[in-house]
């Protein structure tokens, strides 16, 4: 079973390869209250795309889950599951649970 | 002197892999030195060193992202792929049955933005990407009797015209080859007469042949190609 721990771990690689592509002074801060959708969010539409991508990639070669982090559950919410790496995190382990 | 192989070293993906024309561009692949991969509904009609088959709906979305998550572990990524599954019914559109409407919905539309959108996941890490959609003649001929066959057709080339800007960042092209008519099993699920009509009122009035093909689809899936995405290219002097 995958845990909270590991699942920060993954998320936040992703935010330091984003971070990676960015100007020193233009830093993604990488913290569970990151913001990573809607109008506060700190990631542009493309890094958004290249994070959850690299997430769902993470948990298919890293630890054999076939996730889509994409799904129309996850449309369907009123709150949306990637406003920040808690909710996302929060919403991995739920269907990680379930696979 | 034999020129070194067009694909050595790359992982290609060709859909309806298993007759016709994906057949036709299986070989072509794996002759010019590349790891094929096939998909098709059916099972496998290849049997070579550097071809893998699977029998896979790619109409069926958890299916192609099972596929796709399963290549990531045992390829890391595709260079080319080549979205070629097709189903096509002509018939009058007061007659066509929805079961035909919606499988040629489900495969020559949604399946080749399933595969796209996997296939693209994988070759945005190597910044490197091939994607070409094989379209149709019928899209802009619209002949009677392909209503819902010719409109997948238009809305891949549309599909292609989106895709090429959200890809083109990670270095991935998507275009599309608009085939003419191929001597293919594919030709033998429309009437023969109304195929010899339209071949008559081409400009070049011929069937195509795999070399038309293959000139197209290697000069898309070219390294030196990557200043060329969101195009459609039409065989015989057919234009949109």
């Amino acid at each position: 079973m995958i845990t909270t721990d590991v699942v920060d771990t993954i998320i936040f690689r992703a935010l330091e390869a984003l971070n990676a592509e960015r100007d020193p002074e233009d830093q993604i801060a990488v913290s569970s209250a990151t913001s990573l959708f809607g109008v506060d969010a700190a990631l542009d539409s493309l890094e958004f795309v290249s994070l959850i991508t690299d997430v769902e990639a993470s948990l298919n070669l890293d630890h054999g889950l076939e996730i889509s982090l994409a799904d129309d559950r996850a449309m369907a919410r009123p709150q949306s599951p990637y406003a920040t790496v808690e909710t996302l995190r929060d919403y991995i382990l739920e269907i990680a649970e379930e696979t | 002197m034999r020129t070194a192989p067009k694909y050595q070293g790359m992982v290609v993906v060709v859909t309806g892999a298993r007759k016709g024309l994906g057949r036709i561009l299986a070989d072509h692949f794996l002759d010019e030195g590349a790891r094929v991969v096939g998909m098709s509904r059916g099972e496998a009609s290849i049997t070579h060193a550097r071809y893998e088959h699977h029998a896979v709906d790619v109409g069926d979305d958890g299916a192609v992202r099972a596929l796709f998550a399963k290549l990531a572990r045992s390829h890391g990524t595709v260079e080319v792929v080549v979205n070629n599954a097709a189903v096509a019914t002509s018939i009058h559109a007061m007659l066509m049955p929805a079961s035909r409407a919606e499988e040629m919905v489900r495969t020559n539309f949604l399946g080749g933005f399933y595969v796209s959108r996997e296939a693209a996941k994988l070759m945005r890490k190597g910044k490197f990407g091939r994607i070409i959609n094989i379209g149709s003649m019928m899209a802009t001929l619209e002949p009677i009797g392909a209503s819902v066959y010719a409109a997948t057709k238009a809305a891949s080339m549309t599909l292609t015209a989106v895709l090429a800007k959200e890809f083109a960042g990670y270095g991935i092209t998507v275009n599309t080859l608009a085939l003419t008519a191929l001597e293919t099993d594919m030709l033998d699920q429309l009437p023969r007469e109304k195929v010899d009509e339209v071949v008559a009122g081409l400009p070049i009035p011929r069937l195509a042949t795999p070399d038309d093909i293959f000139n197209v689809v290697d000069f898309f899936a070219s390294p030196q190609s990557s200043y060329i995405t969101a195009q459609t290219v039409f065989l015989g002097g057919v234009h949109s």
